[in-house]
């Protein structure tokens, strides 16, 4: 009997749990952080960003991802698996050597101020996406 | 299509490990516990070809890496066949109860209700990553830019992504989720197939329904989806229910070596868990006939060779990291205080606490055998090693406390339940 009280207590807590976490619908969220924890959910703007740019950028291209979060740049890894992705630091000016020569350069609240690329679009609310000059 | 085909990669493990799970070593096992087994050797010798094959630079395909599995096929082994003591009452309502408990967790991750960070920082990418190598991407891991995902961290996980990723052409980082509710399936499985012959089909399927509500809840509470805990849970309950309920068996000491060497190859706190089962079972445990050299031995040769493998392979790949023990620093023994109240804020308090009580009222009720002194032992060493940890790490240990606690303490837990299922009158193999 212990058992099943058990059994019960829990699955009442799980079922909170999961009810915590944002209204109870059937169909599938809009990314895999919709739902998540405050924090993780706080990243999903920027997985829609991500999600913007992957057509838009070639597959096989170098794509400088610049951010204010450098862990970021392990989202980009994973959400654009096609492209050659490099972290660039900086939120502004010319891009850093440490991205080398990268083909394209997402920002995202980060600009680009550099005269080897030129801008090809915008995402809003804080986003751009640039080309280099041939 | 990519979801179904990812999906299908990863439920379709136990048919990967049947043709170890089949052997005749495991004949005194239930159809259920070979399952359950089959589950973890199935993970298990994917990740051992993916090694194997990453070390003699030979690039992965599927079916290289069912190379194992085909071999042992040729190895006589039999069916798995029921053989219960008598006729017992199908237990509809456990059943129901632990269909229900898994919809839940599968609706929670699916939904993205339980998705962990690491999962999107590294876990996912690591898989992704490996699977367009078709190799352990050592270039990736050693590359300085992704030193925070850790090189030499057992790759276990990611081999089960890569594998996922190979059949489906594609990462898919939804399905990917779903692993949560599957790996808890398997331990409840794996659970219930141990523990069916000791304590009968009912008593053991509740058991099987309480360690899954166990894992669901502190799963979606902690953030678990997608992240390595799921499987660690299974290779955990593996070696640890062969140990309760079939210990005295060659068959049982066998089951717990492929969960401790899944354990090892599955996150680091693995090889603890490893090295506290291994000891606390040669000290304490029900060897019956064999010495207690014999039983070390045959528990502790496999996980030890597993991790001996993958350390030779970061040495010489240049990714050894944690396991350099290089971040430790001197034991701060003056930061106990901190280290025990922190641990209690973030573990105990708040709906944990539920989890904890269950447990708790279920050891005082059930006042279990001497036998229980083995599962609490291991659970005791891995709250001690906690509390090592966060007293040995760099700078102040209530931030790395409230990130990982909460989900360490999982396994201790699980420990202490299983400590609670004990059969009053030894085990039936």
């Amino acid at each position: 009997m212990l058992r099943w009280i058990g059994v019960a207590v829990l699955f009442v807590l799980l079922c909170a749990e999961v009810a915590a976490h944002g209204p109870l619908r059937l169909e599938a969220p809009r990314t895999i952080l919709s739902n998540a924890a405050r924090v993780q959910k706080e990243t999903e703007p920027y997985f829609l960003f991500l999600r913007w740019v992957a057509p838009r950028v070639p597959p096989g291209a170098r794509l400088a991802i610049r951010t204010p979060a450098y862990l970021w740049y392990f989202v980009a890894l994973g959400q654009l698996p096609d492209q050659i992705v490099v972290p660039a630091t900086g939120e502004r000016g010319p891009l850093s050597p440490d991205a080398g020569d990268a083909d394209w350069v997402a920002c995202y609240f980060a600009n680009l101020d550099d005269p080897r690329y030129r801008r090809v679009a915008s995402y809003v609310p804080n986003g751009s996406l640039y080309q280099r000059l041939r | 299509m990519t979801g179904w085909l990812f999906g299908s990669a990863l439920a379709g493990l136990p048919l990967v490990g049947y043709p170890f799970a089949r052997l005749r070593v495991f004949s005194t096992l239930t159809p259920a516990a070979r399952w359950g087994l089959a589950s973890g050797a199935g993970s298990l010798a994917l990740c051992v070809s993916m090694l194997l094959t990453t070390a003699l630079h030979v690039r992965w395909s599927v079916w290289l890496l069912l190379l194992p599995s085909a071999a042992a096929m040729l190895v006589p082994g039999d069916r798995f066949r029921d053989r219960p003591a008598g006729p017992e009452p199908r237990p509809a309502l456990a059943l129901a109860a632990l269909a229900s408990i898994l919809g839940v967790v599968a609706y929670a991750a699916g939904t993205a209700r339980a998705t962990a960070a690491d999962f999107v920082l590294f876990w996912g990418t690591k898989g992704e990553r490996f699977a367009r190598a078709r190799a352990i991407d050592v270039g990736f891991l050693r590359d300085p830019l992704h030193y925070l995902i850790h090189p030499d961290y057992p790759p276990l996980v990611p081999g089960l992504y890569a594998w996922g990723t190979l059949i489906a052409g594609r990462f898919a980082w939804r399905t990917a989720l779903l692993s949560f509710p599957l790996f808890v399936a398997f331990a409840a499985i794996t659970l219930y197939g141990f523990a069916r012959p000791a304590l009968g089909r009912r008593v053991a399927l509740e058991n099987a329904c309480l360690l899954a509500v166990l894992l669901g809840f502190l799963g979606v509470a902690n953030m678990v989806a997608g992240d390595a805990e799921p499987e660690l849970f299974l290779f955990e309950v593996l070696a640890l229910a062969a140990l309760v309920f079939a210990g005295r068996s060659a068959a049982g000491l066998a089951a717990a070596a492929v969960g401790l060497a899944g354990a090892v190859l599955t996150k680091v706190e693995g090889t603890v868990f490893a090295v506290l089962v291994v000891g606390a079972y040669t000290v304490l445990g029900d060897s019956a006939s064999r010495s207690r050299a014999r039983t070390m031995a045959v528990m502790g040769l496999p996980p030890a060779a597993a991790l001996v493998s993958w350390l030779l392979f970061c040495r010489q790949n240049g990714l050894l990291d944690i396991f350099r023990l290089g971040a430790r620093t001197r034991l701060t023994p003056g930061e106990l205080p901190i280290v025990v109240r922190e641990l209690v804020r973030y573990d105990l308090f708040g709906p944990r606490l539920a989890a904890w009580a269950v447990v708790g009222a279920l050891l005082i009720a059930r006042r279990p055998p001497r036998a229980a002194v083995f599962p609490l032992a291991v659970a005791a060493g891995f709250l001690g090693f906690m509390v090592y940890m966060y007293l040995s790490g760099k700078g102040d240990p209530t931030l790395w406390i409230q990130w990982s606690a909460a989900r360490l303490s999982m396994t201790p837990l699980v420990c202490c339940l299983i400590a609670t299922m004990q059969p009053a009158a030894g085990d039936l193999y």
